[in-house]
């Protein structure tokens, strides 16, 4: 190649518009983009299931999981029993009040014998109300 | 996955490299810069379809295109914008904007042929060969006319530019473009 042909390949053709590269790769860009991203759970999804998997069956092996498991689980089960929420929701109310055990508890009416006293009759030591003055 | 998404990962890097290229070798088949762009990326929109890759791609790619930049049909809107256009054909670079503007007068002056030879050979970096491949012509009449016309350009531009003691930056306020080869 002559200096003349070198000078005019020196000259650089005018590039395209920077769009039209945008407009035909953008959506290969991103399709790419997410096939490596799908690639990358692919492998990374039963890898955490593998993990997780790992842990839970060594978990007991642990000393502090050892330590739970020697202790009585009555305190965990009284959890379970005394549920409050559960006993006071409306349909569990109901229900026992249909239930006929429930009447061995009731106390209809008061046993104890009270006596209503008088101003007059209070003992000295509770006259205490004499000195409450009245329209009396 | 799609064909287009696939056929990016080749597509693009062709495109980088070519993309310039082939810009100005529309501009020598007579298409102005904006046509020559539409051209571009429907060659390179039908390449994304393409179900696999092809042996040659660069091939290929120029051969489709040149197909393409035959059959383009301009609309009377196309042709006025043409004439506004921006006559440019190389990035701009200081000093050589008169010698740029000459030499591509001379060019377009050129024989259609020959033309298309010179900017295949200079500005695409193609082989005799590959030019003859592509023309459906044989390798020695491409180098004919590539010659023809290089000296044809070099004669015409040493009476001008070269010739000039001190350049005039005149100002070419609208170059007809080359006429489309038959």
């Amino acid at each position: 190649m002559n200096q003349f042909e070198k000078q005019l390949q020196s000259w650089t053709p005018r590039r395209p518009s920077p769009k039209i590269a945008r407009r035909l790769f953008s959506t290969a860009q991103r399709a790419a983009r997410r096939s490596h991203r799908a690639q990358t759970w692919s492998w990374l999804t039963p890898l955490a299931a593998c993990a997780l998997t790992i842990l839970v069956a060594v978990q007991p092996e642990s000393p502090a999981a050892s330590r739970m498991a020697g202790r009585t689980n009555g305190a965990f089960f009284a959890t379970f029993m005394l549920d409050a929420a559960g006993s006071s929701s409306p349909a569990t109310y109901s229900l026992s009040q249909l239930d006929e055990n429930l009447e061995w508890n009731v106390w209809p009416h008061a046993s104890h014998h009270v006596t209503e006293m008088r101003r007059e009759e209070a003992p000295s030591h509770l006259n205490v109300l004499n000195l409450i003055p009245t329209n009396r | 996955m799609k064909d287009s998404e696939i056929n990016g990962a080749w597509c693009q890097p062709l495109y980088e490299c070519k993309a310039a290229g082939l810009i100005l070798y529309g501009r020598a088949l007579g298409l102005s810069h904006g046509e020559a762009e539409d051209v571009l990326q429907e060659t390179f929109l039908a390449l994304l379809q393409l179900p696999q890759r092809p042996e040659e791609p660069e091939h290929y790619c120029v051969r489709a295109f040149r197909n393409r930049a035959m059959n383009y049909h301009r609309s009377v809107w196309r042709r006025l914008a043409r004439e506004w256009e921006s006559a440019r054909w190389f990035e701009g670079g200081s000093g050589r904007d008169d010698t740029e503007a000459e030499a591509v007068r001379k060019l377009a002056d050129l024989p259609p042929d020959q033309r298309e030879v010179i900017v295949l050979k200079i500005w695409n970096g193609m082989t005799f060969e590959e030019i003859g491949r592509l023309l459906d012509i044989s390798a020695n009449t491409a180098a004919g006319r590539y010659r023809y016309g290089i000296n044809k350009l070099k004669v015409s531009m040493k009476g001008d530019v070269y010739g000039r003691d001190e350049p005039v930056r005149e100002t070419i306020a609208i170059l007809d473009a080359p006429s489309p080869l038959a």
